[in-house]
């Protein structure tokens, strides 16, 4: 094993572990058991107070008594899980509360049921997001496979109009939500500490909320359909936000849920790296994924609280009737089609839903680009080409990110005099882009290029992306997009983007560190079939999106006129291939789990710290911290490491 | 070398920690988040200003509303500022082990934030037009709404300071909670000081006609 | 750092990559300058507008060639000349290679050099594109209100009349000045090469000049609700001695659908149908290749699922 990091080897049981046996009860109060209880308690507790202190007439729409249903329902869900004892015990000047430990001795650790409560472990908050994220990834592709469905043949077959407008809002917003935790909320609560050296977060609660705010609020952004569904897009532009059916609501809570969600973990993510980095791990050694972690993590606590006020004020305009957005004479129900009414603007929501979600889409790109460029040079067995210019091109990107929203507002006429100026910035973000392109094509050259599935989805990356980008650089100019915007040419952008940032860095990283958090590997002939099977009937269901696109077939409609029959079908029947090839990959993750081929604990002859300690990885990381002492890709240097400067001592700790 | 965390009821994770990168991590944390909740508070201030440039005409302020009165406003908005001033004595006297002028500046601090609290309650309750009047209804209750959750949360943090206070959890090595919750404190005042200048701009002014 | 660069092979990969890359750039270049005309038939380019963004788009993906071919040679190149033979661990890492400033910078200019010509093209030709018509010109004003879920159009100099149908005669420049009575639709006309969103409250501008008398159709590019799959229509481009004798027969109302008059009340009127004049005898004709083959379904359910 080459490795020149000082990682103690033993894991002797430590202070605040207990052995023996929990009790049932010690398993299950409290736990999500009771926090399932907590939530219906809190739903109806909060729902009977609204409907007895509120007038009849307000209660006529369904708004304002789901709004505070599901405030309820939040507050019963974190009381039932135990989440709110530590802040009432702190206020009291009480001791921490016991049952928040997040390890205590072997036999507890093993156990199943620890994953189904308030756990403060960050690796066991990692895989409860990984449960989570693969079903809201199962979830969205149930829809896509719905909308598929219904675009099959001419004629609005299968949905009426509203419920397909519905199924592609879930679709496209449990989607984004997925993606902007797939990668960051497993991979990065299991390895962030241990890539820097570090026992756990800096803040284990907040970290146990964020994964608690982010089920819950799937949750009820689930429950749309079953409130009357909506018809917005994910883009949820108001006024039609207000107009539409009560499931805005959930639509807002859930989605507003998933932001906080999102900021807190990545801020706390932030915050470790800022820290808690071990001895002698300086910013120059840290990790590419780290980096983009922390581009993200800006990103995110930036850009989130823009789309959060926004949110929150199409709920005050549909509970309360306030006019953020609609533009109506105040004090009637009257509309007036002029400027200055002392109404509302829809501008207002445009301007700060976008001022989040092109920052967002980032935050979908980032920690792919970073994953795949971290897999890159494991795999060539060389240290990254440009390592600060993939720093530099993370930051740039990031700083970039706030400057381009309008390019989404090319034809909605606000300020038409700056779209030349957002064409520049958009069009500037290739070059910081570009920045990550040449680490991952110099980190290739020349390399001894190890052919496994990580590096495999590393060279479908730079096919998919590639194509998304270029035709990102299209909308973005300001005539083409004009003549683009709202048709499958922009879905077909989008979607090669994100799925081959993203989506392709997640499987890249499931690959790669699925032996160091289950002790497998991934079935590797499975993992083919899936690599195989997803990359070509993925193109062929795209590419297709980018000529129906260019021929001009609006986005978000049920029906199509007939020149689009035969594109439409023939898309529809690759992307059910392509779902059921997505569904040997779940297959994959499940049989592995149990079943896999054993892996030792540094399979990948990596040079990172997290492959220096035990797969899978022991309650406490590291025995005593490690101290680093060079950077993370030090490949293709003279044979033997140098050993262990003498003299370096661990940080002493207690009982030891 | 520092001595490693030993206080009662540390997780175990943190063992071997000193207590040091314990205050720089938990100052470091606190100060993003609330860089959040800031931005948030930026929005909100945004959204007034944006409506109101798009409602250049008379119709900005609901019928027979006039502006808030910022004098009126001027009152809470100094007392919190006496809290803030308050609350930094609070900070200055755990340094140096005072405990008692520690107390004293926490309790002062406490009830002058409920007092503000309370007063804002019952003026939103009295505001001479409701949300449905128009964007400016609607912004200004936000902003109002905001500070008053703002006030809420500092009422119930400062109360767990005081009481941790009296039974003396914190001392010259020890106070890192002190400092965190102050650093909200500041913000909620400063909020109170911004949402004081937005009213003080209201016509007659310079920015709007 | 203090390592010692194990020794490096000579190094003709590189050059094979180059002469690759640059037969590759000129196939591109040819297939796409031969085969986006040929995919990319939208509906009949009608003005100068769609010309210009048909142009674009030829423009676009020559000049996307070069950092398409980029990535793919020195990206799957790789595979062929650096593969690991096995799936075994390959037994020695490579070598021990990082960038210098040179290479780095020159990267960093040929990007910024490509991002730059970009967008001074795209600026001529938004500038072209959003050009007022010469001072003489005889312009046409169409005001145009969208509703959920149709467009209706108003002829300010032609009294106001009033059409559910826009037909708008050729070669001569018209000025949309667009809003909305309810939520954000966006009014666009392909074949025409222009898409603006109808807002609530604000009105909204574009120019165009149609320039081939034919039938084509408009519709609605932002999602705005239930029927938002069924908000299109016709459009005709005609000769302006036919414009003229259909815009007269018109029916002309007062102020329509609340334009242009600050306190005109509409409740959510919507207009029964056929306020626009003749319209009983306009249907589509001629390749509207756009529009849809089926009528909405009647009675859609307040919501499928309760
Ligand atoms: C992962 C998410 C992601 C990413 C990374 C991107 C990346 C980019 N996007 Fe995309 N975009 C979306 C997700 C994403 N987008 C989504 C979800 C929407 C639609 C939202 C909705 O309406 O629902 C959207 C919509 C969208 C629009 C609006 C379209 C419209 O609705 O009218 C525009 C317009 O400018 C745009 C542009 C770009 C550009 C220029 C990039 C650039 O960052 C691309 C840069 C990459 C490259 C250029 C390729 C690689 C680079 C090199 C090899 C270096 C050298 C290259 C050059 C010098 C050119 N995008
Ligand atoms: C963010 C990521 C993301 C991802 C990964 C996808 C993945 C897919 N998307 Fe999606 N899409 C969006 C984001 C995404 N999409 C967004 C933001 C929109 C815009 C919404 C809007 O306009 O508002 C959109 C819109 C959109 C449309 C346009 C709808 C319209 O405008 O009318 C279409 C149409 O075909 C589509 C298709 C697909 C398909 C076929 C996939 C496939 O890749 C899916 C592949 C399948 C899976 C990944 C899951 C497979 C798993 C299973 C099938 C599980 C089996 C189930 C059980 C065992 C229970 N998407
Ligand atoms: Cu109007 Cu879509
Ligand atoms: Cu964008």
């Amino acid at each position: 094993m080459s490795t020149t990091h000082e990682v103690p080897a033993s894991h002797e049981p430590r202070d605040g572990r207990v052995s023996g046996q929990p009790s049932l009860w010690q398993k299950l109060v409290p736990s999500h058991l009771t926090g399932i209880i907590g939530a219906a308690i809190g739903y109806f507790v909060f729902t009977a107070i609204v409907r007895a202190t509120t007038p009849e007439d307000a209660l006529a729409q369904p708004d304002i008594l789901l709004l505070w249903g599901f405030i309820g329902l939040l507050i019963g869900w974190l009381i039932g899980l135990g989440a709110l004892n530590y802040p009432v015990r702190w206020i009291l000047g009480m001791p921490e509360p016991k049952h928040e430990e997040p390890y205590r001795g072997e036999g507890y650790y093993r156990q199943i049921w620890r994953y189904f409560r308030w756990n403060l472990d960050h690796k066991i908050i990692g895989i409860q997001y990984l449960a989570l994220t693969l079903i809201m990834l199962a979830l969205g592709g149930t829809g896509a496979m719905l909308i598929r469905l219904n675009l099959l043949v001419p004629g609005t077959r299968f949905f009426p109009p509203n419920t397909y407008e519905t199924i592609v809002t879930m679709h496209g917003m449990l989607m984004i939500a997925t993606m902007f935790s797939i990668i960051v909320g497993p991979f990065g609560n299991y390895f962030v500490p241990i890539m820097i050296g570090a026992r756990d977060m800096a803040f284990p609660r907040l970290n146990a909320l964020s994964w608690h705010l982010l089920a819950v609020g799937v949750f009820i952004f689930l429950l749309i359909p079953f409130v009357g569904g909506l018809q917005t897009g994910w883009t949820f532009y108001s006024p039609l936000a207000d107009q539409t059916e009560p499931g805005a609501i959930a639509f807002a809570v859930g989605v507003i849920l998933m932001l906080v969600s999102s900021s807190i973990g990545l801020v706390n993510m932030l915050a470790t790296i800022i820290t808690m980095r071990a001895p002698g791990m300086r910013w120059t050694r840290l990790p590419l994924f780290l980096w983009g972690i922390i581009g993200t993590a800006i990103l995110t606590a930036t850009s989130a609280p823009s789309w959060f006020s926004g949110l929150i004020q199409v709920l005050l305009d549909r509970a309360y009737h306030t006019t953020f957005f609609l533009n109506i004479v105040p004090g009637s129900d009257t509309f007036v089609s002029s400027a200055a009414t002392g109404g509302g603007n829809a501008y207002l929501y445009e301007v700060t839903f976008w001022f989040f979600a092109h920052p967002e889409v980032y935050i979908l790109a980032i920690p792919g680009w970073a994953a795949l460029m971290e897999v890159t040079t494991v795999f060539s067995r060389k240290p990254a080409f440009t390592y600060k210019l993939a720093i530099l091109g993370i930051l740039g990107v990031t700083l970039n990110s706030f400057l381009v929203w309008g390019h989404h507002l090319f034809v909605s006429g606000w300020a038409p005099a700056l779209r030349g100026y957002y064409m520049f910035t958009t069009e500037l973000i290739s070059i910081p882009t570009g920045f990550i392109f040449i680490t991952i094509l110099g980190t290739l050259w020349r390399g001894r290029l190890w052919m496994k599935l990580p590096l495999a989805w590393v060279f479908a990356f730079l096919w998919t992306f590639t194509i998304g980008g270029i035709t990102g650089i299209f909308l973005s100019d300001v005539p083409l997009d004009i003549q683009m915007h709202g048709t499958y040419f922009v879905a077909g952008h989008f979607h090669y983007v994100i799925l081959g940032s993203m989506l392709w860095g997640f499987f890249a990283l499931c690959y790669y560190w699925f032996p160091k958090i289950t002790g497998r590997f991934l079935d590797e002939r499975l993992g083919w079939v899936h690599f195989w099977g997803t990359n070509i009937t993925f193109n062929l269901v795209f590419a297709t999106f980018f000529l129906m696109g260019w021929q001009g077939l609006p986005r978000r409609v049920a029906d199509f006129a007939p020149l689009f029959d035969i594109p439409n079908t023939f898309a529809s029947i690759f992307a059910f291939l392509l779902g059921a090839v997505m569904v040997v990959f779940f297959a994959n993750v499940i049989w592995s789990w149990r079943y896999g081929e054993k892996a030792s604990a540094n399979p990948w002859n990596a040079r990172t710290l997290e492959w220096q300690v035990p797969s899978p990885v022991p309650p406490e990381n590291f025995a005593a911290l490690p101290t680093v002492k060079e950077g993370p890709y030090e490949y293709g240097t003279p044979a033997a490491p140098p050993p262990p400067a003498p003299g370096a001592k661990p940080v002493p700790t207690p009982g030891s | 070398m520092e001595t490693p965390i030993e206080h009662e009821g540390a997780l175990p994770m943190y063992a071997g920690q000193s207590p040091a990168t314990e205050a720089r991590k938990i100052t470091v944390g606190i100060v993003m988040y609330i860089a959040t909740d800031v931005l948030l508070g930026i929005m909100f201030f945004i959204t007034y200003i944006w409506l109101r440039q798009y409602n250049t005409n008379n119709l900005w302020f609901p019928k027979g509303v006039t502006a808030p009165s910022s004098t009126e406003m001027l009152w809470p908005t100094i007392a919190l500022v006496v809290s803030a001033g308050a609350y930094i004595v609070a900070q200055l006297a755990v340094r140096y082990d005072m405990h008692l002028l520690f107390r004293i500046a926490t309790v002062v601090a406490l009830l002058i934030v409920l007092g503000v609290l309370v007063w804002e309650i019952i003026s939103m309750g009295r505001l001479p037009f409701t949300q449905t009047d128009g964007s400016f209804a609607s912004s200004y209750l936000l902003l109002l709404g905001y500070h008053i959750v703002h006030l809420a949360v500092a009422t119930i943090v400062g109360l767990g300071i005081t009481i941790r206070a009296f039974r003396g959890l914190y001392n010259a090595r020890s106070h890192v909670g002190v400092d965190v919750v102050g650093v909200w404190w500041y913000w909620v005042v400063a909020y109170a000081v911004l949402f004081w200048l937005l009213v003080l701009m209201q016509p007659p002014s310079l920015f709007y006609s | 750092m203090a390592q010692v660069p194990n020794p490096l092979p000579p190094h003709r990969e590189l050059r094979t990559a180059i002469y690759v890359y640059a037969a590759l750039i000129v196939l591109g270049v040819v297939l796409v300058i031969v085969l986006t005309p040929w995919i990319a038939t939208w509906e009949p380019v009608a003005s100068a507008r769609a010309s210009d963004n048909f142009l674009t788009l030829i423009v676009f993906s020559a000049v996307a060639v070069p950092v398409f071919m980029f990535v793919m040679v020195f990206g799957f190149s790789n595979l062929y000349f650096f593969r690991h033979p096995r799936q075994s661990e390959p037994p020695r890492d490579g070598p021990y290679m990082v960038a210098g400033l040179g290479p780095q910078l020159a990267w960093i200019g040929l990007t910024a050099a490509h991002a730059l010509v970009l967008f001074v093209w795209g600026l001529i030709f938004l500038a072209r594109a959003d050009a007022a018509p010469a001072p003489g010109a005889n312009q046409l004003n169409v005001d145009v209100t969208g509703e959920q879920w149709q467009f209706n159009f108003t002829y300010p100099q032609y009294n106001n009349a009033q059409s559910e149908i826009l037909e708008l005669p050729v070669n001569r420049p018209v000025y949309f000045t667009i809003t909305s009575l309810d939520v954000v639709h966006s009014f666009s006309v392909d074949a025409l090469g222009f898409k603006e969103d109808a807002v609530p409250g604000v009105f909204t501008h574009i120019r165009v000049t149609p320039s081939k008398i034919g039938s084509y159709s408009l519709r609605c590019y932002e999602l705005c609700g239930l029927y938002h799959t069924y908000m299109e229509g016709p459009v005709r481009v005609v000769s302006a001695a036919d414009f003229d004798t259909w815009v007269r027969g018109l029916k002309v109302h007062g102020y329509p659908w609340g334009i242009n008059g600050a306190g005109a009340p509409v409740g959510a009127p919507t207009p029964p149908g056929g306020t626009g004049g003749p319209s009983g005898s306009v249907g589509p004709e001629g390749p509207q290749a756009l529009i849809l083959s089926h009528s909405p379904p009647a009675n859609v359910p307040r919501s499928a699922f309760t």
